[in-house]
């Protein structure tokens, strides 16, 4: 695409670019059986495509965890039992129109710092490293 | 000095501001400044997205739309922030990974497909299309009220403002072009708000007017008395089912929106693409939860001063008299008993008053100074310029490079290209000009459409493209051509050939969901009954799910250069 020019090259200093194309990156670092708890730091001697695998289930779960949260917030707080919630006050409004109009949106930021933290932990945990060259 | 010196005096200030910071961003990055860094902050850059988000639509548009829905406004607000979340966690990093810049090449590297990818074309500009029509009929209405014109010439202004920057400076420097524009937008959205919920309720910070004014119940009395539903009810515009439809096809089609995606790519690393996503949904929330806030105390403030009074009454009020002028507020005494009276029903009310005004009236309403009145209008040319300039540097380059590279000529200079890149966007601006000026509903219309669409396209292909590495070409195609067949036809024969809500009710603007979700059942079974894809596509997969090694960070400004 070159339209939209990347500046894949520095003027300063020439970088290959072909590796910005390239799809494989082996998991060089890997070397665990990536047990289903990812607190473990991976052990010695395991195949890579293991912890490639496992990093990629501590993800999964921990979008799935963020999702639940924002699927209760919005669809079930705001709309599908926002009359039950209604029963109840916060301040002056009725608590599930607050939801739907403020509450949300408050635990969506909350949701994307949560997410960020998350992915850093896990990042740690599994010894992936973005700026590694 | 008058409130059309103080306009002119702001807006000029700031469209220099704009145009300064672009011939700053060039300066400093010929001199290496960015080439170092290869890489926008990622709180300036969550800035960025939050301007580029944040439409004419949602500065102008949408706390009028809530003070109309009232509690059912909830969904704009949930769809569009809620599915901000989507984009965080579910796309933004892989496709920061990924390291192309749109949407339609994701879609046709992942599904190895030339069909896959005009597909996308197809849809991202159409997409792409609407949301400029948007912007330009909400310039329109800003330069209509301050240059005392119609809607229609204010439009024509506003086409020639919009072209003129994103073809000369608009287009360089525009990461932090756009951090000046949120700031200048979100100020000039908080001190009226907070203006008037302090004059409402007594408590200066809009969030908690709302919560803790006396507010909320004061307005659910006169609806009471008027005969309307209370304000905080749900359900009193839409059904359940619609309103949850409705927000699901926001959040999924919000997701997969071309401009706001390419974003992502400007960062330094996957990670960065994370943590910009945090900021920008921070910047977005502050006018977000301000909104409802403003929704209410308008909503309030309004019939105060309108309901009830004679036709000379409210006239008299300078803000009536002048937006009576841009034909957006009408008050006719339609059953002639002598006084002003707010009714349900649009065709028995006596004040007809368009959506869009609300946020621009308010602080004449609420009688703040003129400079205030002033701000306003350039924060809505503000939201209004970010985003147009987001999506035509979108539009042109996809066109640019998809339709006339790839298709008519292959053999075009890079400075044909980007001749033709300039050209696309003067005649984007142009039909967005005519879409602005001819019938808004149909602007309405093609919203709804362009969310819908995107929800049962681009949201289920790039999602199982990220995360079921099994999910194959015939898969996806297959999927998308369901969602968007489906989709397509339901809303043309809703919105055109008069057909009933026959999907149990659901309107138009809320069957992309159902597109949705019929797009990712077509795509899980086709996949699954035909071959995997190909050994490098699942090692592609692989790479996009490695944060490691991504590519450098990408330049938008150069686009068209």
């Amino acid at each position: 695409m070159r339209t939209v020019n990347s500046r894949a090259t520095p003027r300063a200093f020439s970088m290959d670019t072909s590796c910005v194309r390239s799809f494989r990156y082996p998991f060089d670092k890997g070397n665990a059986t990536m047990p289903d708890v990812p607190e473990k730091p991976p052990a010695a001697n395991d195949s890579s495509s293991d912890n490639a695998h496992a990093y990629w289930r501590a993800n999964v779960r921990l979008i799935l965890v963020l999702l639940t949260i924002w699927a209760a917030v919005s669809i079930f707080a705001g709309i599908i039992f926002v009359e039950q919630l209604n029963r109840v006050s916060i301040g002056n409004v009725p608590f599930g129109f607050w939801m739907g109009q403020q509450g949300s949106i408050v635990v969506f930021v909350l949701l994307i710092f949560a997410y960020i933290k998350g992915v850093d932990r896990i990042d740690r945990i599994y010894g992936i490293d973005e700026d590694e060259k | 000095m008058t409130v059309e010196v103080w306009t002119y005096l702001f807006v000029t200030i700031t469209f220099m501001l704009y145009l300064g910071i672009g011939w700053w961003a060039r300066v400093s990055e010929s001199s290496g400044f960015f080439v170092a860094g290869r890489g926008v902050p990622a709180v300036a850059n969550g800035m960025a997205t939050a301007a580029d988000w944040m439409s004419a639509a949602s500065f102008i548009g949408m706390a009028g739309m809530i003070s109309f829905l009232g509690s059912d406004g909830s969904m704009y607000l949930m769809g569009w922030t809620g599915g901000y979340v989507l984009l965080a966690l579910l796309l933004a990093p892989y496709l920061r990974k990924f390291g192309k810049y749109t949407v339609p090449d994701f879609i046709g590297d992942r599904y190895y497909s030339t069909t896959a990818r005009i597909v996308a074309v197809i849809a991202a500009i159409f997409v792409s299309m609407t949301y400029v029509a948007g912007q330009m009929r909400g310039v329109g209405i800003v330069f209509s009220r301050f240059l005392g014109v119609t809607v229609e010439i204010g439009v024509i202004v506003g086409m020639v403002i919009v072209a003129f920057f994103s073809v000369l400076g608009g287009m360089k420097g525009i990461t932090w072009t756009q951090v000046a524009q949120y700031i200048i937008l979100i100020i000039a959205y908080l001190i009226p708000s907070v203006a008037i919920a302090f004059m409402i309720t007594g408590i200066p910070v809009p969030q908690f007017a709302m919560v803790f004014g006396d507010v909320a119940p004061k307005l659910n009395a006169i609806h009471t008395d008027l005969g309307l539903a209370a304000y905080t009810d749900p359900f009193t515009t839409k059904s359940r089912l619609d309103v949850l439809f409705v927000t699901l096809a926001l959040m999924a089609g919000t997701a997969g929106l071309p401009h706001v995606i390419v974003r992502f790519y400007t960062v330094k690393n996957v990670r960065a693409a994370r943590q910009s996503g945090f900021w920008a949904l921070l910047f977005i929330a502050i006018l977000y939860t301000t909104a409802p806030a403003l929704a209410m105390c308008t909503r309030y403030n309004l019939i105060q001063s309108l309901h009830g009074k004679t036709v000379e009454e409210a006239q008299s009020l300078e803000w009536v008299a002048k937006w009576e002028k841009t034909k957006l507020l009408k008050l006719t005494d339609k059953d002639g008993n002598g006084t002003l009276d707010l009714r349900a029903n649009k065709a028995e009310s006596d004040i007809e008053i368009d959506n869009d005004i609300i946020v621009l009236a308010t602080p004449e309403i609420a009688k703040l100074a003129p400079w205030v009145i002033a701000l306003v209008a350039a924060g809505a040319l503000a939201a209004a310029l970010s985003t147009a300039s987001g999506l035509l540097l979108v539009l042109s380059s996809t066109v640019a490079h998809y339709i006339y590279f790839l298709l008519i000529n292959p053999h075009a200079s890079e400075t044909r290209r980007v001749g033709v890149g300039r050209v696309m966007v003067v005649v984007s601006v142009l039909a967005a000009g005519y879409f602005g000026i001819n019938p808004p509903g149909f602007v309405a219309q093609v919203v709804a459409m362009a969310f819908g669409l995107a929800a049962a396209s681009f949201f289920p292909a790039i999602l199982l493209g990220i995360f079921d590495k099994r999910m194959n070409r015939e898969g996806a195609i297959a999927g998308i051509i369901v969602g968007l067949v489906f989709t397509l036809i339901y809303i043309i024969g809703v919105k055109w050939l008069g057909w009933t809500t026959w999907f149990y009710g659901v309107s138009a603007e809320g069957i992309g969901t159902v597109g949705m979700f019929l797009n990712f059942a077509v795509s899980l079974v086709v996949s699954r009954l035909t071959p995997p894809p190909p050994q490098e596509i699942q090692d592609m997969v692989d790479s996009l799910r490695d944060p490691r090694h991504p590519g450098p960070g990408v330049i938008l400004d150069e686009a068209t250069e």
